[in-house]
């Protein structure tokens, strides 16, 4: 099965914008986007992200061993937009580099951590973590009943202009 | 940068590459799909999936793009005559033929990144942007119409690109419920309305250049036109006035959420 991922230049400016935002404490932001999703052929399942959902200043936690820490505050608004809005969800963070980033040890460690909880309250749907660069993007995709993520291989930024990522 | 798309490098070093990843579905091969699959498979787009139930006919030979006489005896399908011509100059091109009504399996239009569509009618077009805006696929429409005037024939035609979160064609003011409701009331009635070569040649090429602007865009400062009407009669094409009420404005009709299957279990 393969994943793509279908967005709007303009949903992804916003997501940039917020995540260059400086912090008082923490290093870097996070945030999460909403998505609606569909099978689509021969993609396999294709996930549109349509809300971007920031992290409030005062649901981070001061830990200087990572650039970003979200507390519980944090993912259970995310759960409860998930539960509400029948949505799935992908965390979004940025490396601050050119050309496509991945997922750091950390990274990996974390969201594979907190990533399986939406199932809790959407166990129907895909969720998942982005990692963006500031020309490119990369992502991990949960599917329901699988344990491992799948590497999301496409990535198509709608607006002028088209912008399509293979991977 | 491919040898056969040389001459054509000023659209982007890897324009090449951007044309050959591209999945490029088009809807209704007649007068002017056939010509904008033509005119894709020169530029390298890569990957087609190519939707009309229909098989060519004596009529179809005045404006069907590479189609024969044998074409008419054999009642070749047209989207084997439009892979036929792919091929014959892209060969390594992926060329899926659909030869039933798109609707049939609507996750091939949803798996697409751009959409072309040729259809006749104003409902067609309805449901084919509802689609596009629903999987976030921008959707090129042309179509052209000859009628007939007290004192001759008025060649008209239109270039809309729909695009997601931008103006769609009720925005637009191309579509809207009266029109489709009274050709919903004419619907059977239509019989084979008057067509012509070289006005579809003249949308299709402005909606492949629209398609170029989009994905490879060669003049920065440029947005891809979004509303161009045609003029037959004097052979002039222009943007249409409409626009200039759009500017800023977001599109009411197709809510930015309202995407992907609604009944995803």
């Amino acid at each position: 099965m393969k994943i793509n991922l279908r967005m709007s230049r303009k949903l992804l400016l916003q997501i940039h914008q917020d995540l260059a935002r400086p912090h008082p404490f923490a290093f870097e932001r996070v945030g999460f986007l909403a998505c609606k999703v569909a099978e689509t052929k021969p993609l396999g399942v294709t996930v549109f992200p349509y809300q971007y959902l920031q992290v409030e200043d005062e649901d981070y936690l001061n830990d200087v061993g990572v650039g970003a820490m979200m507390g519980p505050a944090a993912i259970r608004k995310a759960l409860q937009f998930a539960y509400k809005s029948d949505v799935a969800m992908f965390h979004a963070h940025i490396h601050d580099h050119y050309g496509p980033p991945w997922f750091s040890d950390i990274d990996l460690r974390e969201t594979n951590n907190f990533v399986p909880d939406f199932w809790h309250v959407r166990p129907t749907f895909p969720h998942g973590a982005l990692i963006l660069s500031r020309d490119s993007l990369s992502g991990l995709c949960w599917m329901p009943g699988r344990q491992k993520p799948l590497r999301i291989s496409g990535f198509n930024i709608v607006g002028f202009p088209m912008t399509f990522i293979r991977q | 940068m491919t040898d056969w798309l040389l001459r054509q490098s000023f659209l982007g070093a890897n324009s090449d590459e951007m044309f050959s990843r591209c999945r490029v579905g088009v809807i209704g091969l007649g007068g002017g799909g056939s010509h904008i699959v033509q005119q894709l498979a020169h530029l390298g787009v890569g990957n087609f999936v190519l939707f009309d139930p229909d098989h060519v006919e004596e009529t179809n030979l005045n404006r069907l793009v590479g189609a024969t006489k044998k074409d008419v005896a054999r009642a070749t399908p047209k989207t084997t005559v439009s892979r036929r011509l792919i091929k014959s100059i892209n060969p390594n091109a992926q060329v899926l033929r659909v030869p039933k009504e798109w609707q049939e399996d609507g996750r091939l239009v949803a798996g697409c990144d751009v959409v072309f569509g040729c259809v006749d009618t104003y409902i067609a077009r309805e449901e084919i942007e509802r689609v596009c805006r629903r999987f976030m696929i921008p959707f090129i429409d042309i179509g052209m119409d000859v009628i007939e005037l007290p004192d001759g024939y008025l060649i008209s035609g239109q270039m809309i690109l729909s695009m997601p979160n931008e103006p769609c064609m009720r925005c637009l003011g191309f579509l809207n419920e009266e029109l489709l409701a009274q050709e919903a009331a004419r619907y059977g009635a239509a019989g084979g309305r008057p067509q012509v070569i070289w006005p579809n040649g003249i949308l299709a090429s402005a909606a492949v250049g629209t398609f170029v602007q989009l994905v490879t865009p060669w003049r920065r400062s440029l947005k891809p036109s979004l509303y161009l009407e045609y003029d037959g009669n004097t052979q002039a094409m222009r943007p249409s006035n409409r626009l200039q009420h759009l500017v800023g404005k977001q599109c009411t009709h197709f809510p930015l959420d309202d995407l992907g299957d609604p009944f995803w279990q």
